[in-house]
């Protein structure tokens, strides 16, 4: 019995340790895939964003049946896009690429909206997810200034963005958790769709500034998480899975 | 008896995950380069919506050539493996080209890629087949779709041209590795390596065996695991294939 001990303790710890290095290399190796398909998803909406800005900017008297008639292009090639609309200075909807004519809208109350009136450039500003007043369906908003030739603010644009896009749920490792934060520490989107993370986990989150293996306890429960960073557009997305799970 | 038991255990267990491994990274190896060859199409994509769009409207015709030959430059610059941008009318004539001012006289209307988009009826996007570069033999990728003026009908077509190469991300090929990226129909955008011959007929791939499934296959005698994959939103699939 004492001579197969040390083949017992070898499979034992053969075993554990495949677990455990492998378990930190898979949910890195998900992480890093499901933040390039962030990255490239957010990249086409900010460039489907900024052609759209710029022929607001350039004729921005235009019929309102062609603005309308453009946008709802540039949403039909975008994935993850669900509208585009635009107001004026004062906040009031003028362009909805989902409905012609335009509903009669004040919009200033927004805090997107509130944000890129107040921009002094045509940075992307990523808004705290929120819930359509009408629909009710989740949405995330992406804003950008509209400015004229002078540098003066025209009004703003705004990416209408089903955050449900954000993420690849048929490419996950089994019983993982993926989740995106902006840098408020709001979650933008998550899978499971409804977990819910407590704010001292997400704050330990956005303290990676380099992204890493973040070592964590949620409800006593230990839970790994691998988090990126993707500076240009202040997201962070974390794979995460409780340590007792493979 | 015991050790050996042991033994076959730990051998079985460590054979098993590896290749659970193995699948597992080149299911993402395959999707991590479908999503970047969706990334660049939807870029190049994206861009030809605003420039038929901008020809649609009739006060565009007023706007002086140079500007439009400069911004058609800007849109060029913006997105990675897009080479030019010009636009045609409905009789294949060349408008307006990102390339050369003052535009060349030149007529177009025989490219398949003028052709196909003059007969979209929607909003879709043409993508051709690679076309060699008549100077250095090197492929061009055009994408196209038609002008529709304010009153629906086609006045014009934009063309993209991209290096198909900009498709895929090399630097993430693992070593024993090859990728394809074909059209559904069966002809062939690029892959790497460049002169790669050695991988199956693609339509009879497809129909053999579902999407995103890991397969043994053997490949001129050389036994390889092999995935397709579709490329989401394009008639466009990816074959990524593992040299055991």
């Amino acid at each position: 019995m004492n001579r197969t001990m040390p083949f017992f303790l070898a499979f034992f710890f053969s075993t554990v340790t495949f677990e455990s290095v492998w378990g930190a290399d898979d949910i890195r190796e998900y992480a890093e895939f499901q933040a390039f398909h962030v990255e490239q998803t957010v990249q086409a909406i900010d460039l489907a964003l900024l052609d759209s800005s710029e022929l607001m900017e350039r004729s921005p008297d235009s019929d309102e049946l062609n603005l309308h008639t453009t946008l709802a292009k540039y949403v039909e090639r975008t994935p993850g896009l669900r509208a585009i609309i635009a107001t004026d200075k004062a906040g009031q909807l003028k362009v909805d690429s989902f409905t012609y004519p335009s509903k009669d809208l004040d919009l200033s109350d927004r805090q997107y909206v509130k944000h890129a009136l107040n921009a002094a450039n045509r940075d992307l500003f990523i808004g705290s997810p929120l819930v359509g007043r009408s629909s009710g369906a989740a949405f995330v908003p992406f804003a950008r200034a509209l400015f004229d030739s002078d540098k003066k603010v025209l009004g703003v644009i705004t990416g209408i963005i089903h955050p449900g896009f954000l993420i690849k749920q048929d490419t996950l490792c089994t019983q993982c958790i993926v989740s995106l934060f902006n840098s408020r520490n709001e979650v933008l989107v998550s899978y499971p769709s409804n977990a819910h993370f407590p704010n001292d986990y997400t704050a330990q989150m956005n303290a990676l500034e380099k992204g890493g293996l973040l070592n964590a306890r949620i409800n006593d429960h230990e839970i790994e998480t691998w988090v990126i960073a993707l500076k240009e557009y202040d997201i962070r997305i974390g794979v995460s899975k409780f340590r007792n799970k493979q | 008896m015991v050790r050996l038991f042991l033994l076959t255990l730990i051998v079985l267990l460590a054979t098993s995950s590896a290749y659970a491994d193995v699948n597992r990274d080149l299911r993402l190896a395959a999707s991590y380069q479908a999503v970047h060859a969706q990334g660049v199409i939807r870029s190049a994509d994206i861009t030809l919506v605003g420039i038929t769009s901008l020809f649609s409207h009739k006060e565009t015709s007023a706007i002086n050539d140079l500007i439009i030959h400069n911004s058609l430059n800007r849109h060029v610059e913006r997105v990675s493996g897009l080479n030019a941008v010009f636009t045609t009318d409905a009789n294949g004539n060349l408008r307006h080209d990102s390339f050369r001012y003052p535009t060349r006289i030149l007529n177009l209307k025989d490219r398949a890629y003028i052709n196909n988009a003059l007969k979209l009826t929607d909003n879709g996007l043409y993508i051709g087949a690679p076309i060699k570069n008549a100077i250095v033999a090197y492929d061009s990728l055009p994408l196209s779709r038609p002008i529709f003026n304010e009153q629906g009908h086609i006045t014009g077509v934009g063309v993209g041209i991209m290096t198909p190469d900009h498709l895929l991300q090399r630097t993430k090929i693992c070593k024993k590795c090859v990728v394809s990226i074909f059209k559904k129909n069966g002809d062939k955008i690029v892959s790497f390596p460049a002169a790669l011959q050695a991988q199956p007929d693609i339509v009879q791939f497809m129909q053999d065996y579902p999407g995103d499934t890991v397969v043994d296959l053997a490949i001129h005698n050389l036994p390889t695991r092999t995935i397709w994959t579709k490329i989401e939103g394009y008639d466009l699939v990816l074959l990524y294939s593992y040299f055991k």
